[in-house]
């Protein structure tokens, strides 16, 4: 092994670490007669070690709890709103048409929304443990609700990926949370919009009552939509934005990158398996099912996402606070 | 720092430290010596563990000085790490301690017997 090819596996390891040890590293590395393999998997996995490492202590810093705590409450406002809603589409069609009978009873849709208010009240009461295991529970039911269908329609499970992904954020922010249990509810900034940003998602479920044509359109996984859909779905957006744009400026950087995995699935799981998409819905016996390259590639996209996103987010500010600012010197 | 029990590598990094300052390559010979070859520390994990020491207040460095255009730094134990190898050494003697009085027992039942 050369100097050149110890260099780029130090490359490895976070820039500040570099700084500090990569001279030093070299001289050992260089002094050391096991060269081969053993140092290779050494050096890999210690800077592996290494970021994470990097990634938890960065997680108690006091911007990323609150960010965390932003997460919770705007993600799991949303996955109740989304909960809701669905359980408005299998109550509204009877409404409609009477005639057909008893609207189906959708436990799981109810299951959900109780279990994402429950999460609701652990973010504002900054309850670690059991918002974790809450969140891990609406976790799974999200999981398991395109499951249920895989064997005849696989296509569904990228319907709802952007939802799985935002359910996986929720459940990983309450691991940044510390402290005591509040007694005192409290909520983060951006409370209010984010609540209406909710309010309006299932507002658009109820706006399948008012007169005016309903189509079903084949975005965001299939959904049934009014006229009132883009006037309400613009309506979300924009109150999200609001909430963002309320958080402290450190805060908001951060919740932009937590949120960047479901913004790069949603468009991913949708384009990039569109052919498969197209199969499934045309062919409901479902001879092809996702392949094991399928589904690394569906998730390595999250998970790469919020890891470049962090990481620019930490080189945005090394950049914009190097003279001098806080938080900005060598990290370990 | 918490009170969990040490890693063997942490052990022997302050151990190799408590002697006198050192830098890295001298650690990991130290070690070696130590453990007569058993463990043999890689430049990664020992950069991995002094830079979590660090972090601690367990070690801080001593000098620097340049080793043929290379730099070569020195660390040495902080008083916190001084006591905290204390506590760890006084946890592994007493594990010891327990371990040797049953072993004897048990030899002292089987009558002497050490199969």
């Amino acid at each position: 092994m050369t100097e050149i090819h110890y260099r780029r596996l130090i490359r490895l390891y976070p820039e500040p670490y570099r700084r500090e040890y990569a001279e030093e590293m070299l001289g050992v590395l260089m002094a050391d007669d096991r060269p081969g393999f053993g140092a290779v998997a050494d050096l890999v996995r210690s800077a592996l070690a290494v970021r994470v490492r990097g990634g938890v202590r960065a997680l108690r810093e006091p911007a990323w709890r609150r960010a965390a705590a932003a997460i919770q409450f705007f993600g799991a406002v949303l996955l109740l709103a989304v909960a809701l809603r669905s359980t408005l589409m299998q109550v509204i069609p009877v409404l409609l048409h009477p005639e057909v009978g008893l609207p189906r009873f959708a436990p799981d849709a109810w299951f959900r929304s109780g279990v994402w208010l429950a999460v609701i009240v652990c973010a504002l009461l900054r309850a670690r443990a059991p918002g974790l295991v809450l969140a891990a529970v609406g976790l799974g039911a999200e999981i398991a609700v395109p499951f249920r269908q895989y064997a005849d329609t696989p296509a569904r499970i990228l319907d709802v990926f952007g939802i799985i992904v935002a359910a996986a954020l929720v459940a990983l922010s309450f691991l940044a949370t510390e402290g005591p249990t509040r007694l005192r509810p409290r909520a983060p900034r951006g409370w209010l919009p984010a609540t209406l940003a909710g309010a309006a998602v299932v507002l658009d479920g109820f706006a399948l009552l008012l007169p005016g044509p309903i189509w079903y359109a084949e975005v965001f996984g299939g959904r049934l939509l009014t006229v009132w859909s883009p006037i309400l779905f613009g309506a979300v957006a924009l109150l999200l934005a609001v909430a963002v744009w309320q958080l402290e400026p450190a805060v908001r950087r951060r919740v932009v990158a937590g949120t960047v995995p479901v913004l790069v699935t949603v468009p991913s799981a949708g384009l990039g398996f569109g052919g498969f998409r197209e199969y499934n819905v045309r062919h409901p016996e479902a001879l092809h099912m996702l392949n094991p390259v399928q589904w690394l590639i569906l998730l390595v996209i999250p998970v790469a996402a919020l890891a470049i996103a962090i990481e620019l987010n930490r080189r945005l500010e090394q950049t914009r606070f190097r003279a001098g600012g806080p938080g900005t010197s060598k990290g370990p | 720092m918490t009170d969990a029990p040490m890693r063997e590598p942490t052990f022997l990094v302050l151990t190799a430290l408590a002697g006198e300052p050192q830098h890295g390559y001298a650690v990991l010979e130290d070690v070696a010596q130590m453990t007569e070859g058993r463990v043999r520390l890689r430049a990664g994990t020992l950069y991995a563990a002094l830079d979590r020491l660090r972090t601690d207040g367990l070690i801080e460095v001593d000098r620097e000085e340049v080793v043929q255009s290379r730099l070569r730094r020195y660390y040495r134990l902080t008083a916190a790490g001084e006591r905290s190898l204390a506590v760890e050494t006084e946890r592994l003697r007493s594990q010891a301690t327990i371990a040797e009085r049953r072993l004897h027992a048990r030899r002292t039942d089987l009558g002497g017997a050490t199969a």
